[in-house]
């Protein structure tokens, strides 16, 4: 696993759950907030408001869930982070829950990394042995234990408030916001949801302490980011850079070879050609939830649109017209594309299409699924309409 | 808390929508899955408006006013994203205008034409993806649903009746029943308010207009036409009147232009149903309160087939509580093609009834086969008052140029009790207004004889009424509390009958409509419906009654010459088989093995 | 797992008493008790919906509606193991497609059918999380990756006999 930094090491158990014990709530909030460390799941909300937020309101039960449903194509690094330190990511789960008082973590698991559960359940239950989970954990007065809740094979619900849904036994159709989940979330309560690797984040930057997180990265994009790199490249796999890294110097790493293009961000996320692989991954450049798909030389721009566009028609969740009906339209064009027939009109209307689906669809998966046909459109264009 | 909205300063309250401020302030703001009538759902993206310091589009009719909040309806971003999603929803909508049941009343025409959109940027729809559901009543189009879920969520949180729900997802996703097992196998009461409330041609009822006109032409039948009371409090919707404006009068010299043999009134059975229901009850009274008898009572009404189906499906363990009488409509059938009949030496077999009704589920109803009581069908054919205004302006008649008529005699006398049936509350009124003077000789103690306890839109409505001073044949009455509840919609049913199942009610007589407002707010009445035009109708109905010169069922003297000519008395042998029946216990998904 | 063309009604409802007596009855825990049953019969038909809608006071018509929202759980017969190939780009870069055509040519089915003896279905899936050892698969809850056309036979072989 060609890996460096931190978020995959292994650290003493128990030792960042500790040390939060000792710190009072409202402190620990203001380290987080002060490090920076923004969800790692692509949105980038900053984690330590939400945990303020979520602290704030004012409720007897509240939540704490992790997003592991990681469906954007071309993401396997929360796959890799559970295979290798779930237990991190629990006490990342139990250090959030302390803070802003919830005594219930639920873990949402994609259904297709089914076959992690009984890890999963493994480590969660060495955890409730070493008192790390359930009862007086560390002999504190603080309660909380994680369930494992798998999801069932719908990209949409990696999306917060349609997870929220289906972990309530529903169709996983995303909801207007507001109210966001951290004020009304779970069966109504204050929720925060969080992507497995902003929790894996919690414990260092509450031992290690908020200056020494925000040493790395640049200067809005504080700390690391995992990426799973793939495609075209010798070495696959998962990289931790820091936030500001070259697109260049992240292909170097995994030792790409006559790219073309590379895809950041998956489905939702943008294409760039060569002329732009000086630019940089991070919150202030380009963001990516960690997926980030190599084309060499060979590859036709038209068949990733395809195949982009085909993914959004099996997974928009249909509720929203722009969404439902706008993405069908898209995949027509690449036919059209495809035998050289597509107009400039065609291609204005796609556009318009593509503009009222980001301004007017209901959540963020019918307001970026056009990302990556218009950014191959804008960056590929002659090979395109040739 | 003040906001600005198109820069003008607008007063909002805590809790008050975009959409809801705009309103009071006169700014409109276009909207398709919004629905007075239901909860928030946000899913069409036509309200969306421009919110500054928001990076998106926000939908006016889910986003809460909050203070300060400056709010644009008309950018031109606005405009065009909401002209991208109408041309979006019409590129997948399947069907033309023309032949389209709601092409004068199509909300998606309306915004189709508001937002002058002359041609779609990509292909229409060319072809039929999902087959037409015909069922008695009402009839589905998928190709012309538009996934706004009003259906879904009219049938759910009105009608607890789920029958239809959002199936699949993504471009795939559509309306169906369980397991694509269609609307007769799986509940569907009939009652018709998803159609009320569908915004386009996708739901709508299924027509008996040219077989009526067929009808009507034929020289060999003889058609007669009865008119449920609540139709006459909404027909004038259908040519642009004001909600609430009476027009019985125009509306039987209408019927008349159309070529109907006889004009009657379908309250002439509804007084009838009072004096058969009325008798039952007292008769269930003593049988439970002297015979010490189970499973009486409460009684609930039963002129309301999707309440009727409704039960048959959800409650088919308390089927004995239900009246036997017929609805109102079908008590007139048997007796048009049995007692008219032969009065006027009409030979039934060449008699045609057609009803005017404010319902689709009287459409199932007529077609249920024990419904046969004269020797024939008994009701030929069943209109909505939609349908009726549509012959009528086929017909080149405009109601508003109508002349006042008079109804045929002899069903074409009744009573404000007969009236006031069209609104909820209105049988049970009409109910204590005779009972109460059968049992004591004495009118019902209300100045005005209005049981205002029983009026009103609340979804159950509960009243009590002592009886004193009976006279000797009713004794055991004597000092009696009676106890009624009214429920209107099928979920405020619900609320009643899960309390009459686990004993918890107390009551004696219930008064259940399947439509919210009652028949008023049938699923045959003229779109669109919300609360406010319900209570235009029901103020009209009530007025209808304070107007009436008879205002009891048992006075309506052609009810009386009725029984002394034909029927003998309430309840006899003869009016049990030609004006009671009985129920089916239904499963709710008979298909399911 | 049994997958037989009928499923009884006694049969659901003794699978359900089972799963029931590890699960509780939230509305939460539906999605995770259609998928014990999908484990079980290898899809969801009417009978179970109303059983579960019993159990749950959920209207059986929404557990249908929430059913066919999820790709894996499935509303109409499917057979007794998923053949799931990744059908998402970085897979496809590594030749899935190769993949298919050899599961379709052992199973003797096309993409989206199941086998006459309801043994395979083959369906396709998106992005699997297995990006860096592409192609990938997974049949039921297990995973398949770094796919040869050769392997992927062997794989289906070893299951024909389970
Ligand atoms: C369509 C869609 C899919 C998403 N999928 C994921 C996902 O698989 N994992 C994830 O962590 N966040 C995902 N998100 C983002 C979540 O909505 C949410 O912002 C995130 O879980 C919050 O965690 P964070 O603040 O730690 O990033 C998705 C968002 C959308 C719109
Ligand atoms: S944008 Fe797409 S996925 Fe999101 S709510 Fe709308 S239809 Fe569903
Ligand atoms: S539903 Fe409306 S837009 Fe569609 S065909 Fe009917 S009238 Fe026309
Ligand atoms: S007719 Fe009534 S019961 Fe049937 S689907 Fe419509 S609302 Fe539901
Ligand atoms: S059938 Fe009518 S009410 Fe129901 S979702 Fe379709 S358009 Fe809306
Ligand atoms: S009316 Fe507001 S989203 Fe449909």
């Amino acid at each position: 696993m060609p890996a460096t930094g931190f978020v995959l090491e292994r650290i003493k158990q128990g030792e960042a759950l500790k040390k939060a014990f000792e710190i009072n709530r409202a402190e620990i909030t203001d380290i987080i907030k002060d490090s920076g460390l923004k969800g790692r799941g692509g949105a980038g909300f900053p984690t330590g408001l939400k945990m303020y937020l979520c602290g704030a309101a004012a409720d007897t039960i509240k939540y704490v869930i992790c997003n592991a449903d990681e469906g954007e194509p071309g993401t396997f690094k929360d796959r890799v982070i559970l295979e290798t330190i779930p237990e991190k990511v629990f006490e990342g789960m139990a250090i959030t829950a302390y803070v802003i008082g919830a005594k219930e973590g639920i873990v949402y698991l994609r259904g297709e990394y089914e076959y992690l559960k009984a890890g999963l359940e493994n480590t969660l239950d060495g955890m409730r042995k070493n008192n790390l989970l359930g009862k007086k954990i560390l002999g504190s007065n603080f309660d909380f234990d994680i369930r494992i809740s798998l999801g069932a094979g719908a990209y949409v619900c990696g999306e917060e408030t349609a997870l929220i849904e289906s972990l309530e036994g529903k169709r996983g159709e995303a909801k207007n916001k507001p109210p966001f989940p951290v004020s009304s979330g779970l069966f109504c309560h204050p929720t925060l949801v969080s992507n497995v690797e902003t929790f894996c984040n919690i414990p260092h930057i509450v031992t290690r302490g908020a200056q020494w997180f925000k040493n790395m990265g640049s200067e809005k994009s504080t700390g690391t980011k995992l990426i799973s790199v793939s495609g075209d490249v010798k070495k696959p796999g998962v990289y931790e850079i820091s936030f500001g890294m070259k697109v260049k110097d992240l292909l170097k790493l995994a030792e790409a070879e006559n790219t073309k293009a590379v895809d950041i961000g998956g489905a939702s996320g943008i294409v760039i050609p060569e002329s732009q692989f000086d630019r940089e991954i991070s919150f202030e450049d380009i963001p990516t939830g960690g997926s980030v798909i190599v084309f060499d030389k060979t590859r036709k721009m038209v068949d990733i649109m395809e195949n982009f566009m085909e993914f959004f028609l099996d997974e928009s969740c249909g509720q929203c017209t722009p969404c439902r009906e706008g993405t069908r339209y898209f995949v027509d064009a690449v036919e059209k594309i495809k035998d050289g027939k597509i107009t400039e009109r065609e291609i204005k209307n796609l556009r318009d299409i593509s503009s009222c689906m980001k301004l007017t669809s209901k959540c963020g998966l019918g307001q970026s699924s056009t990302n990556a046909f218009i950014s191959i459109l804008d960056n590929f264009k002659e090979e395109l309409l040739s | 808390m003040d906001i600005h909205i198109n820069g003008k300063k607008c007063k909002a309250v805590q809790g008050e929508t975009i959409l809801e401020v705009a309103g009071k302030n006169g700014i409109r703001i276009p909207t398709l899955c919004y629905h007075s009538d239901l909860c928030l759902a946000g899913n069409c993206r036509i309200c969306v408006v421009d919110v500054d310091g928001a990076r998106t589009l926000q939908t006016a009719c889910t986003a809460m006013a909050s203070n300060g909040m400056k709010i644009w309806t008309n950018t031109p971003r606005v405009i065009k994203a909401r002209k991208m999603n109408i041309q979006l929803l019409l590129g997948s909508h399947f069907g033309e205008c023309y032949t389209c049941p709601r092409n004068n009343n199509c909300e998606l025409l309306k915004l189709a034409e508001e937002y002058g959109i002359e041609e779609l940027p990509f292909p229409k729809k060319g072809k039929r993806t999902r087959e037409l559901e015909i069922t008695p009543s009402l009839t589905r189009d998928p190709d012309k649903c538009i996934m706004c879920g009003r259906c879904v969520r009219t049938c759910e949180e009105l009608q607890g009746v789920h029958a239809v729900k959002p199936v699949g997802r993504s471009n795939d996703v559509h309306i169906d029943t369980f397991f694509g097992q269609g609307l007769m196998h799986t509940s569907c009461t009939m009652c018709g308010q998803c159609i009320n409330r569908c915004p386009t041609g996708a739901l709508y009822e299924t027509s008996c207009v040219q077989p009526v006109w067929d009808a009507l032409a034929d020289p060999d039948k003889y058609v007669v036409v009865q008119t449920a009371p609540a139709v006459r409090a909404a027909l004038g919707e259908e040519f642009g009147m004001e909600p609430g404006t009476r027009v019985t009068g125009q509306m039987v010299a209408g019927l008349r232009k159309l070529g109907f043999n006889k004009v009657f009134d379908t309250q002439f059975t509804a007084d009838l149903t009072i004096m058969e229901e009325g008798t039952e009850f007292i008769t269930r009274l003593k049988r439970t309160l002297v015979d010490k008898e189970k499973g009486l009572l409460p009684m609930t009404t039963s002129c309301s087939p999707g309440w009727i189906k409704y039960i048959e499906h959800f409650y088919p363990d308390l089927l004995t509580h239900v009246s036997t009488c017929k609805s109102p409509q079908q008590m007139f059938g048997p007796l048009a093609k049995t007692y008219f009949a032969e009065k006027e030496g009409i030979n039934p077999s060449k008699m045609i009834t057609v009803s005017i009704m404010p319902c689709v589920a009287k459409k199932y109803e007529a077609e249920r086969p024990e419904m046969n009581a004269s020797g024939y069908k008994d009701v030929d054919y069943v209109l909505t008052t939609r349908e009726l205004a549509k012959m009528m302006k086929m017909a080149g008649l405009d109601l508003k140029d109508m002349p006042i008529e008079e109804y045929d005699n002899p069903f074409g006398i009744s009573t404000g009790a007969a009236v006031i049936f069209g609104a909820t509350g209105g049988v049970m009124e009409a109910a204590l207004r005779t009972v109460y003077e059968i049992v004591t000789g004495r009118e019902v103690p209300f100045k005005n004889l209005e049981i205002t306890p029983v009026r009103g839109m609340e979804d159950v409505k509960e009243a009590g009424i002592t009886i004193e001073g009976v006279k000797e044949e009713y004794k055991f009455l004597e000092g009696a509390k009676v106890k009624v509840a009214v429920a209107h919609s099928l979920s405020a049913a619900k609320k009643v009958m899960d309390k009459v199942r686990s004993g918890e009610a107390e009551y004696h007589f219930i008064e259940i409509m399947a439509c919210p407002g009652g028949c008023l707010g049938g699923g045959g009445q003229p779109v669109p419906t919300s609360p406010e035009i319900r209570k235009a109708r029901a103020r009209a109905i009530y007025q209808e009654d304070e107007a009436m010169t008879i205002r009891k069922s048992h006075e309506n003297p052609a009810i009386k010459k009725l029984y002394e000519d034909f029927l003998e008395k309430p309840n006899s042998h003869k009016a049990h088989e030609l004006l009671h029946t009985h129920y089916l216990k239904r499963k709710r998904f008979d298909k399911v093995k | 797992m049994t997958v037989s063309s009928k499923i009884s009604k006694k049969e659901v409802i003794n699978e359900l008493d089972n799963i029931l007596s590890k699960t509780n009855l939230d509305r939460g825990n539906l999605l995770c008790v259609l998928e014990e049953l999908v484990r079980k019969f290898g899809y969801l038909n009417d009978i179970m919906a109303v059983e579960v809608g019993k159990r749950f006071g959920v209207d059986p018509n929404e557990v249908y509606s929430v059913s066919s929202f999820y790709a894996f759980l499935p509303v109409k017969k499917s057979g007794k193991y998923k053949i799931r190939v990744c059908r998402t780009i970085s897979c496809k870069l590594k030749n899935a497609d190769n993949i298919v055509k050899a599961i379709e040519d052992e199973i003797g089915v096309k993409f989206g059918n199941t086998t006459k003896d309801m043994k395979f279905t083959l369906e396709r899936a998106n992005c699997l999380g297995m990006c860096d050892k592409a192609p990938a698969m997974l049949i039921n809850d297990k995973v398949y990756t770094e796919l040869t056309p050769e392997k992927a036979k062997e794989i289906i072989r070893s299951y024909k006999n389970k």
